[in-house]
Order: C-alpha cells, then structure tokens, then sequence
C-alpha cells in the first residue's frame, strides 16, 4: 500500500477536509480446493461431477462430500449435453476477460446430474427454455479455467 | 406496557454520490449522535452497540465496528458487528431486536454506513462487487450484478408476460419521490421513454433500471418501554413506534442450484415475509400494510417483491406496478424514500434507512412532501445478492 497523491479538497464553505489517495495492489493464491479435478477436467475437454457411493446422489457443482451421508464422493463423467432454463444477453464485460461483451449467458440443467450450471451460450442469440445445448471446449487462452468450456447450440437432434 | 422494543431514536446523513467533507467514522458518528438526540437519551445508558456495514474493500478497513462504537461514547459496552449483503442494515436491527427480546439488553444503537460512492472507481467498485457472486463458479461470467438479476426478470416475463415498461414505472417512480427526500443522492425527473432508450446492460435491464451506489451513514436506538420511560426524554411526545417483526430466510445463493419452477421469484424473501407477518400479527399484508420500503437493486426486483412479500398476486406485480396501486396516492405507497434508485445504496446504512422512512411516515415527521397520511403499519424488505439472505422487519405505531 502506498500513498500517490495527497490534496487539499475544497468541498464547500464550510468544510476544507483533505483527501488521500491510496494505492493498494491484492495478489491472492487461491486454491479451487476439492473441485480441482472439475477445472482441470475442463482443461482436458472433460466435464465430470461427483455422486454419493451409498446413495448415490449426484451434484452439481461437485460436492466432496455427500450432505446427507456425509461420505466422500466419486467422479464421474458427464456427457456434456444440456437444456436451457432461461438466457439472456448480457452486454457488461466479464471482469476476468477471456471473452467479448455482449455474450449470451444462460441457466443450462446439464444431463447426467441433478443439477445446472449458469454459463455462456456461444453465438449472437438468445435460446429459448427447452433449446439443447452441448459443451465445447476452447483452447488455453482463458483467464479462468471455468471459462474453457462454453455452450452451443444443437441445431438438429 | 408493550413487550416489544421500540423505536426511540433514528438519524441518517443525506447518501451522495461522494461525500468529500467527512469520512465514513464522521458520517456514522454524524447518524448516531442525531438517533441519540431524536430519543433525547445518552450513550451511557445505552446496553449494546450494533456495527452494520458489508464491505472491507470500499471502505479500506476491517473491524470499524470499534473505532465507531469509541467515537460515539460506547467503548466498554458490548459490541457485534453484522454482515449480510445488501440485507445487513436489516440484519442489524434483527440482531438488537434479539438481544431486547432476550432480555440481554433493553437499550441497543444501532449504527451503520458505507462508502460505496467513489472511494473507488466505477471499475474497481464493479470488481469488488462482483465477488458478491461465487468468485469459483459465477464471478467470471458475469459483467456485474446485473447479469443473474436480468436472467431471473427474463424468467418472469416468459412466466407472466410482463414487460420492460411496466418496470420502468418503478424507476421513474422512484426517482420522483427522491426529488421530496432531502436525504436522497439523486431524484430525477424522467419518463418510462428516458428508461428503455437508456443504454442496455443485461437484457431486459439498462442504465436507468438500476440504483445508486452512494456514501451515506443511518443509525436507530432501540428499546424497551420501560427504559424509554426512565431514559429517553422524547418518548411520549410524540406517536410510538414498535418494531412488530422481524423475518429472514436462506436460498441458494447461486441462481443455478435454485428450483427453477421458481427462478422467477424471490423465494427467501416469501418465507421471510411470512415469518415477519406472523410474528406482527398480519394476516392480509396486502389491505393491512400502509407503507412499504422495498429493495429495489433494480426496477424489476420491486416487481417481483411486489408479489414475494404479498402486496399483489403471484404475477401480476407488473401490471400493479403501472395500477397506481404503490405510488404515493395509491392503496400501498412504496418507496416514498426514493428507495436505491432515488435514495441511493450506501450498503450498511440501507437497510437502517428504510427502518427510518417507515419510522419518520408513521410518526407523521417527513414533512407534507412525501407524507402518507394515516400511515400506521409499515415494513422494509432487503437482500443480499439476488435474494440469497433476505430479512423483512415490521414497524407499527403504538398509540
Ligand atoms: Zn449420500
């Protein structure tokens, strides 16, 4: 942290407060912890989850444990299929890049596990609830390993 | 004598867009020193102070709750502060409310603010609010918090047709009404044309559906009767105003694990709602309720608190939104404060701030501009995230 600048704010008659400004740089390590083998698989052009070995529940995201079991859970893979929930068009840039504003960004209930995931759906439209959608992979440019997968559109099934 | 705590004093300072003159110690001292002089009481008959802010990056500090706490003459007594998103002012006042109810204190101040003007610029502001999200799994597709609220209003007019106009009602609305608030950080004067010719941010939202990001600092002094009748020289001057009830309620945080029969609504908020009318006796919220603050992020989200606290049918809050039914001559006038769109945001005064407009309207004190005549039941509703935590506390005069 340090100070750049430092002035005398003259706000109005009655205050003269002084202002200064900080600069403060955050350089975080984070760990994606027990959902590594997810972000990785996403590296590989793999989309893989977790299910409960007793009851055989499923989650997505992946759960190290079961909830209910409180057991560790096993990975397996996902077929990368999936149904738009809901979508819309979003014309704010990502804060991480890796992608152009506008996108279309949508609720996708992914086949294979009882849950959704919301991520971008490739193209200029907006798919309706119901549209199928499937994974596709993209290279090693992205900022964040979530971003190495993306949706398209089934045109035909 | 009522066994429910009341509320004896209430100060805010105006929200602005950058308060230049005062930091954010000066402004929360600035609130609670006002609520200690509405209630004509003294900090050291106070039991407990109440810290209510969200966010360490806007206001460059952790544990602010002391450094406010020995500004305003409290240093000794205990002392928590409370953090929930944009439900933390609300969360606050819940936390005194508990601690009067449980008999641990029968005096609690609670004092909160936040920077969230410009201590920061606008791309840093929209950084560190963006973390708000799962910075894992949410935070790298969305552009800002625009983006899962717009996703969850498509859901709501693929449901019930509703339309971007009806919506924008609420932003003209509510800037209106920040004109007569001398507290409010911008009212405006502009038509629903104004709002859908604004630039689009995240289909079907654009600039002018969404609220402010302000500087701004509130504080509220609760207690007992009895102790308003040894130590608050103001009580019985004046109506009283109980604090009835209080509710909050959990959802998935992530919009992608919720029920999606239900991604049009604020789930928590319902349950909050309901927890908060039984706990104040309300059995028709919608003919017994005379003013509303509700958490208005973004247009459409009053649309849908509209219908989540039970002011309209499951919906038609779109449709109600253009009846007249919530402006000020309506049946349920809501946001006479300006709400976020016209009062402004600063976040750990927010929810503090709706407690004070309900308080000021049902004690007749916010001047003939904005005054609901008669007002005697009144509730504020906030939430943190798209609805991940949500808390609505209700407000009834005594007498
Ligand atoms: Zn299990």
């Amino acid at each position: 942290m340090r100070i750049v600048a430092q002035e005398p704010v003259k706000h109005d008659e009655l205050s003269n407060a002084s202002s200064l400004q900080y600069e403060m740089t955050l350089a975080y390590s984070r760990t994606l912890g027990s959902a590594s083998p997810f972000f990785e698989g996403l590296a590989g052009g793999v989309l893989r989850t977790t299910r409960c070995t007793r009851c055989s529940r499923t989650f997505f995201p992946p759960r190290r444990l079961c909830p209910d079991d409180h057991l560790e859970t096993t990975w397996y893979e996902l077929p990368g299929s999936g149904t738009v929930r809901v979508a819309t068009r979003v014309y704010g840039a990502a804060p991480f890049g890796g992608f152009e504003a506008p996108y279309t960004l949508g609720i996708i209930a992914l086949d294979g596990v009882d849950g959704a995931i919301t991520h971008r759906i490739l193209g200029d439209g907006v798919p309706e609830a119901g549209t199928r959608v499937a994974a596709t992979f993209i290279g090693d440019e992205q900022m964040h390993p979530l971003l190495r997968v993306a949706f398209e559109v089934r045109s035909a099934l | 004598m009522t066994a429910l705590p009341l509320i004896l004093g209430i100060g805010m300072t105006p929200f602005t867009g950058h308060r230049l003159d005062s930091n954010l110690t000066d402004m929360v001292v600035d609130a609670a020193v006002q609520a200690m002089r509405d209630a004509g009481a003294t900090t050291a008959h106070v039991d407990m102070g109440v810290a209510s802010y969200e966010s360490d990056h806007f206001n460059q500090s952790m544990s602010l709750g002391p450094v406010w706490n020995e500004a305003i003459g409290l240093t000794g007594k205990p002392l928590v502060r409370v953090e929930g998103g944009g439900a933390t002012g609300a969360l606050a006042l819940q936390t005194a409310r508990t601690a009067i109810m449980a008999g641990e204190a029968r005096a609690v101040l609670v004092f909160g603010g936040e920077t969230n003007g410009r201590s920061v610029d606008r791309a840093t502001a929209t950084e560190i609010l963006a973390l708000s999200a799962d910075l894992d799994w949410e935070t790298p597709l969305f552009g800002s918090f625009a983006a899962p609220y717009a996703l969850m209003m498509t859901e709501h007019m693929r449901c019930y047709g509703t339309t971007p106009d009806q919506f924008a009602h609420v932003a003209v609305k509510n800037r209106r009404e920040a004109l007569a608030n001398p507290m409010a950080h911008k009212g405006m004067t502009i038509s629903v044309d104004d709002v859908l010719t604004s630039k689009v941010l995240a289909a079907p939202y654009r600039l002018l559906d969404t609220s402010l990001l302000s500087d701004g600092a509130a504080a509220v002094l609760l207690a007992t009767e009895e102790w308003a009748v040894e130590h608050s020289t103001t009580y019985g001057q004046r109506p009283s105003v109980e604090y009835s009830g209080a509710g909050s309620a959990t959802d998935y945080p992530r919009l992608a694990d919720r029920d999606p029969r239900f991604l049009a609504h604020f789930s928590a908020k319902r349950t909050a709602a309901r927890r908060a009318y039984k706990m104040a006796g309300i059995t028709n919220p919608m003919s017994e309720i005379d003013i509303a603050e509700v958490y208005d992020s973004f247009s459409g989200a009053e649309v849908q608190a509209y219908e989540d606290l039970g002011f309209c049918d499951i919906g038609s809050g779109g449709t109600a939104a253009v009846d007249g039914r919530f402006d000020r001559e309506g049946s349920l006038p809501v946001n006479m404060s300006g709400g976020l769109l016209g009062r402004g945001s600063a976040v750990g005064a927010t929810g503090i701030a709706q407690a004070i407009e309900v308080v000021g309207q049902l004690r007749g004190e916010v001047g003939a501009a904005r005054e609901v005549r008669g007002a005697r039941l009144g509730i504020t509703d906030t939430h943190s995230g798209v609805g991940a935590i949500c808390a609505v506390n209700v407000f009834r005069r005594a007498a």
